[in-house]
């Protein structure tokens, strides 16, 4: 009985004490911190947005805020706010409260950014906006890094406004303004090459050239974002081109791949081999512009020959050099080396140009369109003709054939060192094969396809299918008539359709031809 | 370049780690030869290597008291081993795909053992026929079971039919764009720009 007491009593004590420091906690000031947490829970919920406001308008006045918990409740006040679609309100409160802490700069500059970008977007009051940041500027002549940011916005919004020259003015005056600052130096850079860049006047290359040089330096580039770099980089070489500077646009070319190429080096790189090869056909590109053919057939060789690794640009080259052989009038080496574009052609259209290119060199040849007309007859009907009927008087024989393919014996001979290197997968097989269509060896390469086909997982299968068939078998057989047999195939092998062997919808290999 | 082996710190126990350096090895080493068609030839030491890998990864992915997760990397490993070795074509592996994929722990590692037992039913050939076999044979053999067939399977299937679907739709030809070369003749009529000499016409009499 006592002890029933004691612990009854224990209980009033205990409950007493929790219902003393419950009233404690009613009446302790609630921290800057809680408050913003508060804030940004009640944000979500609408019922909830005024007691947002309320908390955020506190902790903003508050003097135990720091500069970081004032802009955040700033932000969470600007989008409760936003939520309520009410700008003009959070105009007004964004003006009312950079007033209220003018001690604050930071958070006074986030203010009148804020303010800029309401009028800008939700208000599109785009006159306000600009006159949003001069007022800053206006009233804050001395803070030189803070104007330099505001410059900046302000360029970029003139530059959206299609005011180039303006915006490149705002930018320029941004760029000294806090020059030991790369990352503010950097954006009014972009700035200013952004706007010179999208303004179509004949001079924009030189407009674009000095703020562009320094901000492909290093220290610069490195505070823009990754995917602008190569943007920068190349942008800086096709000015070069632009004003026909061509030596320089070359020096500078040749400097970026051997930049790609040290990259590529370093262990864990992540720069892909193309990179260093796009520098090397940007090069052979200034050649051609030139008009130094034989300069421009050297260096497009090279995209190939120093770059056996990544077929990328491969096609493009060897098409640029089948047409500048074209135009020197080497018209018997141009019909072997567009021989191996039509050999590497991925899809129709390349097929159709190739077809085109090589009957017009047919006809530059003979000067009539006779042998022309053949081959085009040939691809558009196959050998058995227009009648599709082997045997008949119609049957058709390709040109090509007394053509031989062309001989690249320093292809071969960095294509067989990249071959030993190019690893044991269905990638590495396909890889194997393209070698060997730049070196003009089809039937090596159909069976680089055909084993790239068989060696593969499921992922790629198709891709892989269909290069087995439209470039390999069709480089061997020299034309596209019949391939449907060849994707029938491989749908449904030699069983066919029903997938039993021996019945009437069995098919024929169409690829055993063409492997004797 | 792509290097021969996948992923050798999938950390699934010393084994398939051993295995992995096994495979790497042989990996690193190929590429000696080329044969005129450009196949990397394994020379013996790396088909030995990699065999020994194989005929490892092969016991421990059907090990039923291995761990799940073991098996299913053995499983991946595998078949990047007969990707190196082109061997998908070997007596009875792809009954020993099918037989794993029937299994009764098969649904924790089916990923790996479906891509494994489709491309050992392609058998290293270049078609399709195979693997529709194979489908239709795993057909019968769940529908016998009486079993719903689990989702990745069927997952697995739909992304077949959409791989072989792009083999029904050959290139539509390139005839029919083509057209002869035709040599224009500008219609010639040099007469209407040429017009005779004005006669000089006789001097007038009594003029001088």
């Amino acid at each position: 009985m006592r002890v029933a007491h004691a612990a009854g009593l224990v209980l009033v004590v205990m409950l007493a004490a929790g219902a003393a420091r419950a009233a404690d906690a009613g009446t302790a000031e609630v921290s800057v911190a809680e408050k913003l947490d508060r804030a940004a829970e009640a944000r979500g919920r609408t019922e909830r947005h005024a007691e947002a406001l309320k908390l955020c308008e506190e902790i903003i006045v508050s003097a135990k805020a720091d500069p970081k918990q004032r802009a955040d409740a700033l932000d969470v006040l600007i989008d409760v706010y936003c939520r309520q679609k009410k700008y003009d309100g959070a105009v007004e409160a964004a003006q009312r409260l950079a007033k209220a802490v003018p001690g604050d700069a930071a958070f006074v500059l986030k203010a009148f950014m804020v303010r800029a970008e309401l009028y800008r977007g939700e208000l599109k009051q785009r006159d306000r906006a600009l006159a949003t940041l001069r007022e800053f500027l206006q009233s804050h002549p001395d803070d030189k890094p803070r104007g330099a940011t505001v410059r900046v916005r302000l360029a970029a919004i003139l530059r959206e406004d299609r005011q180039f020259e303006e915006a490149y003015a705002e930018a320029a005056k941004a760029v000294d303004l806090e020059p030991q600052n790369d990352q503010s130096v950097s954006d009014a850079l972009t700035e200013m090459v952004e706007a010179a860049w999208s303004d179509e006047k004949a001079d924009k290359a030189q407009k674009v050239l000095p703020p562009l040089k320094r901000l492909i330096e290093d220290r610069y580039l490195a505070k823009q974002n990754g995917w602008q770099h190569w943007n920068m980089r190349t942008r800086y070489g096709d000015c070069l081109r632009l004003l026909k500077r061509y030596d320089e646009a070359r020096a500078y070319y040749a400097a970026q791949e051997k930049i790609d190429r040290q990259k590529r080096a370093a262990p864990d790189s992540r720069v892909e081999p193309k990179w260093a090869q796009e520098w090397c056909r940007h090069a052979a590109v200034t050649f051609d512009e030139e008009g130094r053919l034989d300069e421009a057939l050297a260096a497009y060789e090279r995209v190939l020959v120093d770059h056996p690794t990544s077929p990328d640009y491969w096609y493009e080259a060897q098409v640029r050099i089948a047409d500048i052989l074209t135009k020197k009038g080497r018209f018997e080496d141009a019909l072997r080396a567009a021989r191996v574009c039509l050999d590497a052609a991925r899809d129709e259209g390349s097929v159709l140009d190739n077809v085109r290119r090589l009957a017009e060199i047919f006809k530059a040849i003979d000067t009539h369109v006779g042998r022309a007309n053949a081959f085009i007859n040939y691809q558009k009907y196959g050998p058995a003709g227009e009648d599709a009927k082997p045997g008949t008087a119609d049957d058709l024989k390709d040109p090509l054939e007394a053509v031989a393919r062309p001989a690249y014996p320093e292809r071969e001979r960095v294509f067989a060192e990249a071959r030993k290197q190019a690893g044991d997968d269905a990638d590495a097989m396909r890889f194997r094969a393209l070698t060997y269509l730049y070196s003009g060896k089809p039937k090596e390469a159909f069976r680089c396809f055909l084993d790239a086909f068989a060696r593969g997982s499921e992922n790629e299968l198709q891709t892989r299918g269909v290069e087995m068939i439209f470039t390999g078998a069709r480089a061997v057989r020299g034309h596209t008539i019949g391939l449907e047999d060849f994707f029938e195939f491989v749908n449904y092998g030699p069983a066919g359709p029903d997938g039993k062997a021996g019945t009437g919808d069995d098919l024929a290999d169409p690829f055993a031809p063409l492997l004797k | 370049m792509r290097s021969a082996v996948i992923n050798p710190l999938t950390a699934c126990g010393v084994l398939v780690a051993a295995a992995w350096m096994v495979v790497s090895v042989a990996g690193a080493a190929l590429g000696g030869q080329d044969t005129p068609a450009g196949l990397a030839e394994l020379s013996p030491e790396d088909v030995q290597a990699l065999g020994e890998a194989r005929d490892c990864l092969q016991d421990m992915a059907a090990d039923e008291g291995e761990h799940d997760y073991v098996r299913a990397e053995a499983l991946l490993a595998l078949n990047r081993v007969h990707e190196a070795l082109g061997d998908w074509g070997r007596p009875g592996l792809a009954d020993w795909y099918e037989r794993l994929l029937l299994s009764e722990k098969a649904k924790r590692f089916l990923s790996p053992v479906l891509a494994g037992a489709q491309a050992a039913c392609r058998g290293g050939r270049y078609h399709l026929g195979g693997v529709r076999e194979f489908w239709r044979r795993l057909d019968a053999a769940l529908q016998a079971r009486g079993e719903p067939v689990d989702r990745q399977i069927e997952d697995a299937r739909r992304a077949f039919q959409g791989r072989a679907a792009r083999f029904e739709k050959p290139p539509q030809g390139i005839a029919r764009r083509l057209k002869p070369l035709v040599v224009k003749v500008q219609k010639m009529n040099v007469g209407r720009h040429l017009k005779p000499y004005p006669v000089p016409s006789e001097p007038e009499k009594g003029r001088k």
